[in-house]
């Protein structure tokens, strides 16, 4: 998918998104198949800087694409363990819809990463806000069990970087994590204490007592904005 | 000059074993690939350390993240490393540097004067040496006679050193059918001041692959015998091996580099 905020640039910045996007997205890749020069004239760069590119045939650029698209899905089978096969059973789930999304390019559509390198640098945070806003979950009561578990595996990691001294953005996940059973319904959360144990809490007064221990609501977790104004060009 | 043995090192889960190999004099340094985690402190491995980062795009039109860059020369300068060492690559394809996978630039005379500028700028902010290096290749360069030829033009350029990665290198020769010595003419050797090695795995589609879980094969080993005599300039030459690979392997490997760069050369 071309999305706006990736042909904009110099024509190197452009042609670099277009190859990019060429290892990740079957959509450009298919696009690039049937139609390189309509391709081209949509990232605005020449017909000619179409030779820089590999030849969409090439047994090397196949290969390539295939490791690359592999790599991501390993980093989000690493953080969904116990949900991913649930979320791959959907019959409205591609990861090549991921790997499509503007979600996967943007670099505003996850969190910083653990080591604090910043946003972009991590993809699983990219997967679940994706997966979050595509896929429905807690808004139909046949998907609840796998809205938690899928929030239960992201919940954890996100402890988890905590407890091994990732960068500060993570220290607000230090008194536990909730989330709503359902969209509807304030009540019941499902909280995961900074030890990863689960708890069920339908009481109003117990969920008081979460809520002023800092722990995080998981639903209303955005994707952090990147500064684009510390380029060191 | 003399010839160290290092390790590359990511996080401090790997402590124990890099105490280990010091223990039985088979490291000499550390190579630290950063950013690290934030709690984590190199300098209790007590002992040199290299610095090394793979998260600036060295080659992007879109630049290079300000953030990362600091932390590498954060980092670089606590541990007076005596050079940085730097991929080329791109990551992706936004202003921060994005997705965070090492992913080849297309090699062309673009791209080529795009690494120079950023090179040359990262030289000054780092004020300190950088040394280069490539990833491994699947894709055929398309604007360039190969990416060796690239990474000696960008070298030059930016009167930069360069890092060989025998096992990158020889997964390129292999995943475009080029002859095993392919390439290392085009390189400036005196330029080459360390040497990566790690093992490597063929794919079920037939193409190789970096697999830093496994030790290098014996191809990979006799290069480096061949370059520790040869190679002008060489002062490092540093085992990638994951910190959740096998502990034993890391120490094999490790004593039979030593083997090659006996600790009374350091």
């Amino acid at each position: 998918m071309t999305s706006k905020n990736t042909i904009v640039g110099t024509a190197a910045a452009r042609l670099q998104s277009l190859y990019v996007h060429l290892l990740f997205c079957d959509k450009t890749y298919e696009r690039y198949v049937e139609n390189p020069e309509e391709l081209a004239k949509a990232y605005r760069i020449d017909n000619d800087a179409l030779s820089a590119l590999p030849e969409a045939a090439a047994p090397q650029l196949l290969a390539e694409r295939h490791g690359r698209r592999a790599g991501v899905l390993i980093e989000v089978k690493r953080v969904f363990g116990q949900s991913y096969s649930m979320i791959e059973a959907l019959p409205e789930f591609t990861f090549s819809n991921f790997l499509s999304s503007k979600a996967f390019f943007d670099d505003a559509s996850g969190l910083p990463h653990p080591y604090g390198v910043g946003p972009g640098y991590e993809n699983a945070s990219k997967f679940y806000f994706w997966a979050r806003e595509n896929l429905r979950l807690a808004g139909e009561s046949r998907r609840l069990h796998l809205h938690s578990m899928m929030n239960g595996d992201f919940a954890a990691n996100l402890i988890d970087q905590y407890s091994k001294g990732a960068e500060p953005y993570y220290r607000r996940f230090s008194r536990g994590i909730y989330w709503r059973e359902t969209n509807d319904a304030a009540l019941p959360v499902i909280f995961m204490t900074p030890e990863r144990h689960v708890f069920r809490i339908a009481d109003a007064g117990k969920l008081e007592q979460v809520l002023s221990a800092g722990a995080i609501d998981l639903d209303d977790l955005t994707p952090e904005i990147p500064s684009h104004g510390t380029n060191i060009l | 000059m003399s010839v160290m043995l290092g390790a590359r090192w990511d996080e401090p889960d790997q402590n124990g074993r890099f105490a280990e190999a010091k223990r039985r004099g088979l490291i000499d340094y550390a190579e630290v690939n950063f950013p690290i985690p934030f709690a984590a402190d190199p300098g209790t491995l007590d002992v040199p350390v290299i610095a090394h980062t793979s998260s600036n795009p060295t080659c992007s039109a879109h630049g290079i993240n300000r953030t990362v860059a600091e932390l590498v020369r954060t980092g670089a300068s606590n541990a007076d490393s005596p050079w940085i060492g730097e991929h080329l690559t791109w990551l992706g394809s936004a202003p921060s540097g994005s997705l965070g996978y090492q992913i080849n630039p297309l090699f062309t005379a673009e791209f080529r004067d795009i690494a120079a500028s950023n090179i040359g700028k990262l030289k000054e902010f780092y004020d300190r040496p950088i040394a280069l290096e490539l990833s491994p290749i699947y894709t055929a360069p398309t604007g360039y006679e190969s990416e060796m030829h690239f990474l000696a033009d960008v070298a030059e350029m930016t009167d930069s050193s360069i890092i060989l990665d025998v096992t990158h290198w020889q997964i390129a020769n292999r995943n475009l059918n080029r002859d095993p010595q392919f390439g290392l003419d085009a390189l400036p050797v005196d330029r080459i001041v360390e040497l990566h090695i790690a093992g490597m795995r063929q794919g079920s589609d037939g193409f190789w692959h970096d697999a830093h879980q496994l030790l290098p094969p014996d191809d990979i080993y006799n290069l480096v015998k061949g370059f520790a005599r040869n190679l002008p300039s060489l002062r490092a030459v540093t085992f990638e091996h994951r910190g959740d690979g096998p502990e034993k392997e890391f120490y094999a490997g490790l004593e039979r580099l030593r083997h090659i760069l006996p600790p009374n050369d350091v």
